[in-house]
């Protein structure tokens, strides 16, 4: 210790200066420290003032590092940096960061973690200068990547295991075209711990940013320990920016420095919707946090991916064959078809012996379907021979989906009105239109018009739809009252105001369809378009019409039960009812209260 | 006010015949036909093939199917519970019935009873029993599971525990404590047997609120006695109803096999029966195994199932009929349809049986699940004729549908006379 004081006695200010000045960078300091160097030069603060402050002269060196680990630097009150240089380098004082933590998770990490009890040391943690430096750093208001990305390098890496957090990441995926990746694991940790996520770059995703789930096993796994730590850890953790094949770690602070937890490799997620989301699925989670997974990890996801779909749909080539001819429709027709085509007969009988339909309609098939494509160029002009009744076939190349379709269709519609049209409903009679036209007329109120829809036992499908609040799972389910039932039971039996009506046959002016912006293409595979629909329409002060008076048939399709069965349907219309939620909760909770006065 | 009458079963015969069912259903036609009653309604429980969607339809005029199922068989509760307070209540809502008349819950889950009285507390419930479902859990049958069939006579929470070892002494006591609640809620109960009845006042009913009366048949003349060629006898035997080890196929099997070659040559057993393919392979083959000898033989044909519309024309070719279950059974309807054909009956001295055929007078009781007891009964009674005239004669005609909704009708006018 004396030698140094002697030796440094000897030295000038200006030979630590010019020593220091080598291997100072004036370019790194001038960046991290911009705002406090208010036009100073570089080297004269950090003489001065930065390396009291334990500013950084370099990327590589870092003065809070070497005091606290070679605490008699401190006590002579040397530069530190120029001590490093001068002494250090030569004593062997390595400032090296340690090596990472190479240990490996075993494949059972519960059981081999849950054999280590945390020690409660979170007071020494709390008090110790990496908690405060991180706290202060996290819970500045000018946080930003860079600074932490920074301040984290001359944080020791420490190999032991952390003294009070566990963790593992199952998997991390990142969609094959896109950025958005998921990571999912678990973090038994304090809510006070700092966990992070780190990519290759070493940008981190703190933990604070994670959806967090109940997890039963983990809970399990390390029961004793869950009288300090957060119940809930299992993570779903978005992360940003990263590619597949990129490597993923969790790391935690601790008093002694930097723990790495767990890494895993991002794998690739089909970027297909329907495939992304059917993988999405398999994670697995409370039906009561299903909601909120969906809402906040999930669909963020998908939308980008839904809406990546819906640009290439748009430039895919249309393909329109007329047969007959139409002049001036007052109404068109519009009927998706998808699956089965047999049903177009069932409905040309209908239509050939309608005289308004034939006079005053155009019937646009739009073929949602590539399978059916060629099997419907035969049947196509078969039915036109044998029926002389016009109609137009649209093929937008690809599967749009229920509404996708019903867009296009519109698309290709002349018509001041719209009559959207499931292939499976069926007029029961001629003048069936008429009188949905003459409500829509008459009702400036309303937007749309549907007519009661039957099962073929003559029973009630569609007696227009009310919103019902499903509180097992937390979402608002569109509900259709009184199905089943013989029609004479239901309450309605003239056109009555209803929260919403079926779009499996919906009439609805051009006008009021396009300043809507027709239907939503936002949601997967199909469900809620059509009360989505209604609720825009509602939004722009225009109801929903539901015309008992007209009946027609509407064939059974399978139906999905929202619980007890957890398949993919299932997932899909909670993951749909989601979206819907989310969208119009307001209005829907508005027509729930005062469902005479919101319609 | 004139009774709006909803009736609700656990089946439509239109895909299952079991008697409980059937005697539903004829119940809501004759209720339909009645001056008193403006309208009624039926619906049942059913499985359209699609499993239980909760959904209700309409099956033809004034019958709906519902299609729901069982989620919980220990305390009975309904698979699809969001039905309950959706469609289901709508119909109960639509329909405004004031009277409904159940008769099971099994398969529709036990809620329904609660949600009726919620939607109006003034719609009166009565519930037919069919079984004994509630006091045990061993498909009401109140039989002992495990090897041997061992009868029951009454619920206890222990020996409940003991048939079945997952459920605790007081997991029973919960099942009851739910399952009485929802009876409690319930105006009046039919039983078709004293039997039942007196098992259902030991489990807890008021005995004041449960009263019998026999199922419903159709009335039409006695069939005249089968014809005899010179030197015949009485020696017909016929069993009617499923094929399944509580109806005692087995005993009536072995009781044949128990008599020598030349007694078995005197009689002929036919069995008019169903689902045995639907048994355990085990049941199978054991009644396989001892059919095909007696068919070899002679003395059993195995004519199969049968529509109910060809039953009478099958009970004329036959002088008795056998009913060897060897659970206590209820009131089955084999017992009152060989009434109306004129057919005495054997069976086995226990329960429903027992109290439905009166031993010496319309039939012969021998001992339950006892092969020899029986077999020598059919020996006997094959070769002598005059006790076949005499049982014959002691035979009364059972009750028909309208005589039946009659007594329903009485039993809720006095109780709302009562009130």
């Amino acid at each position: 210790m004396l030698k140094i004081f002697e030796k440094s006695n000897k030295l000038t200010e200006e030979k630590i200066r010019s020593i220091i000045a080598k291997d100072f960078d004036a370019g790194f300091y001038r960046q991290e420290y911009e705002l406090v160097l208010n036009g100073q030069d570089p080297l004269e603060h950090f003489l001065k003032v930065g390396s009291n402050e334990g500013f950084d002269p370099c990327g590589w060196f870092s003065i809070d590092d070497y005091l606290l680990d070679f605490p008699d630097v401190s006590e002579t009150g040397v530069n530190p940096f120029f001590h490093y240089l001068y002494y250090g380098r030569k004593e062997g004082r390595d400032i090296k960061p340690s090596k990472r933590n190479k240990a490996t998770l075993s494949d059972n990490p519960l059981v081999d973690l849950a054999s280590h009890t945390i020690d409660d040391d979170a007071d020494t943690f709390y008090h110790s200068l990496y908690y405060k430096e991180a706290r202060n750093l996290l819970d500045n208001e000018s946080f930003t990547v860079e600074r932490w990305k920074k301040w984290i390098k001359k944080v020791k890496q420490e190999s032991a295991p952390h003294p009070n957090v566990k963790a593992y990441i199952e998997s991390a995926v990142v969609s094959e075209r896109g950025s958005s990746g998921l990571l999912v694991g678990w973090v038994v940790s304090s809510p006070d711990s700092i966990v992070w996520i780190e990519d290759e770059e070493g940008t981190p995703t703190f933990l604070t940013q994670a959806h967090r789930i109940f997890r039963e096993d983990v809970y399990k796994a390390f029961l004793t320990s869950f009288d300090k730590a957060e119940i809930n850890s299992g993570c779903l953790v978005p992360v940003k920016n990263i590619s597949p094949k990129e490597t993923l770690t969790i790391y935690a602070l601790s008093s002694k420095g930097v723990h790495r937890l767990s890494s895993a490799e991002a794998g690739y997620l089909d970027s297909q919707p329907a495939e992304m989301a059917k993988w999405l699925f398999t994670i697995e989670s409370k039906p009561s946090d299903q909601v909120d997974i969906f809402r906040h990890i999930f669909w963020p996801m998908l939308s980008e991916q839904i809406a990546r779909n819906n640009r290439v749909i748009a430039r895919m080539p249309v393909s329109v064959e007329q047969y007959g001819e139409v002049q001036d429709p007052l109404i068109s027709i519009i009927i998706p078809l998808y699956g089965r085509i047999d049903f177009i007969e069932g409905q040309m009988v209908s239509f050939v012996s309608d005289e308004f339909i034939k006079s005053q309609t155009e019937i646009i098939y739009v073929v949602d379907d590539p399978t059916l494509v060629e099997k419907l160029r035969t049947l196509a002009k078969e039915i036109y021979d044998l029926y002389k009744v016009s109609f137009k076939v649209v093929f937008g190349g690809v599967n749009r989906g229920f509404s996708g379709a019903n867009n296009l269709g519109a698309e290709h519609a002349s018509g001041a009105y719209l009559l959207f049209m499931n292939s499976d409903v069926f007029p029961k009679s001629a003048g069936w239109l008429e009188p949905m036209l003459e409500a829509l007329k008459t009702n400036p109120e309303l937007g749309v018009i549907a007519p009661r829809l039957l099962f073929a036992d003559g029973s009630i499908q569609h007696a227009g739809m009310v919103f019902q609040y499903r509180s097992d799972i937390g979402i608002w389910i569109n509900h259709h009252p009184h199905m089943g039932l013989d029609p004479i039971l239901d309450p309605h039996q003239a056109l009555t105001k209803m929260p919403a009506v079926t779009g499996a046959c919906m009439l609805i002016s051009r006008e009021d369809f396009d300043a809507v912006e027709g239907w939503d293409t936002g949601y997967l595979i199909g469900d809620f378009e059509d009360s989505d629909l209604c609720l825009k329409l509602l939004e722009k002060g225009k109801g929903c019409g539901y015309l008992p008076s007209v009946e027609l048939t509407h064939l059974e399709r399978q139906s999905f039960g929202l619980t007890g069965t957890p398949d993919f349907r299932t997932k899909v219309v909670i993951l749909n009812a989601s979206r819907h939620m989310t969208r119009w909760s307001d209005l829907i909770e508005k027509l729930a209260a005062k469902p005479e006065a919101a319609y | 006010m004139k009774n709006r009458i909803l009736v609700i079963s656990h089946g439509h015969p239109d895909f299952s015949l079991g008697g409980a069912e059937i005697a539903a259903y004829n119940l809501f036609n004759a209720y339909q036909q009645h001056p008193d009653v403006e309208d009624s309604w039926f619906l049942a429980r059913a499985d359209r093939g699609r499993g239980a969607t909760g959904q209700i339809r309409k099956r033809r005029e004034n019958e709906y199917l519902w299609e729901q199922g069982i989620g919980d068989w220990h305390l009975l509760k309904a698979e699809q519970q969001q039905s309950l307070t959706t469609w289901f209540t709508d119909l109960i809502q639509a329909l405004k019935p004031t009277i409904v008349h159940m008769h099971h819950y099994a398969h529709m889950g036990i809620e329904f009873i609660r949600v009726i009285k919620q939607i109006n507390p003034e719609i009166r419930i009565f519930f037919t029993i069919h079984e004994y479902m509630a006091i045990c859990k061993h498909n009401g049958q109140m039989v002992k599971t495990g090897e041997g069939h061992k009868l029951c006579s009454s619920e206890s929470y222990d020996e409940c525990h003991q048939c079945y070892p997952q459920h605790t002494a007081e997991d029973f006591w919960l099942r009851k404590h739910y399952i009485k609640s929802h009876f409690d809620l319930i105006e009046g109960f039919i039983s078709p047997s004293e039997f039942l009845r007196q098992r259902y006042i030991q489990w807890g009913i008021d005995e004041s609120k449960i009263i019998v009366i026999e199922n419903g048949q159709q009335d039409i003349e006695t069939l005249p006695p089968r014809e005899l060629a010179d030197g015949e006898t009485r020696n017909r035997f016929a069993y009617f109803g499923q094929v399944n080890p509580y109806k005692g196929i087995d005993v009536l099997l072995q009781a044949l096999l128990s008599l020598k070659k030349k007694q078995r040559k005197k009689l002929v057993v036919e069995i008019h029966g169903a689902n045995l393919e639907q048994q355990t392979g085990e049941f199978q083959e054991k009644v396989k195994e001892m059919a095909s000898k007696l068919i070899e033989e002679g003395c059993l044909r195995w004519v199969g199932p049968y529509r109910p519309d060809e039953q009478m024309k099958r009970m004329q070719s036959i002088d008795w009929v056998i009913v060897p279950s060897i659970w206590w059974e209820n009131s089955p309807m084999v017992i009152q349809e060989a009434f109306v054909a004129g057919r005495p009956l054997i069976v086995s001295d226990i329960g429903g049986m027992a109290e439905k055929v009166r031993d010496g007078v319309d039939g012969v009781h021998f001992s339950a699940g006892n092969p020899v007891d029986l077999g020598i009964k059919l020996l006997n009674l094959s070769g002598n004729s005059e006790v076949w005239d005499n049982l014959r004669s002691g035979i009364e005609k059972p009750i028909n549908y309208q005589e039946c909704a009659l007594k329903h009708l009485f039993f809720w006018g006095l109780k709302r006379y009562e009130c």
